[in-house]
């Protein structure tokens, strides 16, 4: 025990730095994947089948190859080599546009109909409707869920270990490699990702009680 | 060559079939008695199956198959051959997934109304009886789309136990990937993967259909 306080002590600084990069890889992630999987949601729900379908299998094809094969099928199956950074931020947004796309279109389902024929006995046209009746009321439908998934892709990014991405779970496992103080280093990586998750998910339920009240 | 492939990841499969069933099974089974902690009357015994199921859900699969392949070697070198790849990720899997059933039993839990135990007491059932034979079946018919949702997921999950080394899909995929220097075995993996999910989906579908036949909504 009294190991585990001096390693937190001497290697406090590669772990928060670990740390730093695995948050920013997950805000880049989020910033590119949620929007992506917004489009794709839309995407699906389109009049026209070829865009609905085309859609609905990139969807199927990103939820059903698991993040760890897309990880390594962008960082050595692109022709051009890319910074492993780079690699995990575009393998973690295919994936969380994908997921993601699925949690949306179920928000923007969930806005009742009579919304969308108000809109149109308005004169409003469709991409009116679309942008200013369905998406913000079914994006806030779909957010708790959303926020649940964002936690579970931060969670994700320590997948960009094995492309050796300097995140948390690499710095852990470096340090313990050369320490041998194997369940020392998880132990205290597992705790900063249990810190960040829990925090999280405590205030995203909070969030979803508030919005909830006037319900 | 691209035949060679196929068949070279090919010899995954059955790993990566056994360590998600496995997996599985032990956190459909263990997810049982920790839901019954996390409903008991006792606060005590009701926040400790709580912090379980945050920490070990707020902890990535990736650190807990280290911590739990690795770490015991800190203390013992020779605990690494008690803490085998497979032990390990079967642990690891076992675990996280304990963990998640849990909260899909309490959410299907919760679906079942209050007039059923009214019912039941009114008809003079036990408690036991009315936990396995009134409240248990219908949660079972509740929960299955959500298990089955968990499960395929766990199937993909089960690709991170290449990191520990244990031969299933994705570590053959690796394998062929460094002496062939091409990306063509993870395209395979992935498409093993997405075959591999589809036919889950679909019998999982069947299975609820079965399971709502000849019940009244």
């Amino acid at each position: 025990m009294s190991t585990l306080w001096s390693d937190l002590v001497t290697y406090a600084d590669p772990l928060m730095e670990g740390l730093w990069v695995s948050l920013q890889l997950t805000f880049m992630t989020l910033g590119l994947g949620l929007p992506g999987g917004l489009v794709l949601a839309i995407a699906a729900a389109s009049r026209s089948r070829a865009i609905g379908m085309v859609a609905t299998t990139l969807v199927e094809l990103g939820r059903g190859t698991p993040v760890l094969v897309l990880l390594l099928l962008v960082y050595n199956g692109i022709p051009l080599t890319l910074p492993a950074f780079v690699a995990a931020f575009i393998a973690l947004a295919i994936s969380t546009a994908a997921y993601s796309s699925e949690i949306i279109r179920g928000g923007l389902q969930a806005v009742p109909e009579d919304e969308v024929e108000a809109g149109q006995a308005l004169g409003m046209s469709r991409a009116h409707v679309l942008r200013d009746v369905i998406v913000p009321q079914g994006l806030r439908i779909a957010m708790p869920p959303l926020v649940g998934f964002c936690i579970i892709m931060f969670q994700a990014t320590s997948l960009a270990y094995v492309i050796a991405v300097r995140e948390l779970t690499a710095q852990a496992k470096s340090i313990a490699n050369e320490t041998f103080h194997y369940f020392n280093l998880f132990l205290l990586a597992g705790a900063l990702y249990a810190a960040l998750s829990i925090s999280a998910s405590v205030l995203n339920q909070r969030a979803e009680k508030r919005l909830n009240r006037h319900a | 060559m691209t035949e060679t492939v196929w068949g070279a990841v090919a010899q995954g499969i059955v790993m990566t079939i056994q360590l998600t069933v496995a997996g599985f099974a032990i956190g459909a089974v263990l997810g049982v008695p920790i839901l019954a902690l996390r409903m008991s009357p006792l606060a005590s015994l009701r926040w400790s199956a709580r912090a379980f199921i945050e920490v070990t859900r707020g902890v990535p699969m990736i650190v807990w198959l280290f911590l739990i392949y690795n770490g015991p070697t800190q203390f013992d070198p020779a605990l690494g051959s008690v803490f085998t790849s497979w032990v390990s990720a079967v642990a690891a899997f076992g675990l996280v997934s304990a963990a998640y059933m849990a909260e899909i039993y309490r959410g299907s839990l919760r679906a079942i109304k209050q007039g059923q135990y009214e019912a039941s007491r009114a008809l003079g059932m036990s408690s036991v009886d009315t936990a396995t034979r009134v409240i248990g079946p219908q949660m079972i018919r509740v929960a299955v789309p959500a298990s089955a949702t968990y499960a395929i997921g766990l199937l993909k999950d089960s690709s991170l136990a290449s990191t520990i080394g244990v031969f299933e899909i994705t570590y053959y995929a690796n394998t062929v990937a460094s002496t062939s220097s091409s990306a063509t075995p993870y395209f395979v993996a992935g498409a093993y993967y997405v075959a591999l999910t589809l036919p889950s989906a679909w019998g999982a579908r069947r299975l609820e259909a079965r399971l709502r036949r000849g019940v009244a909504r």
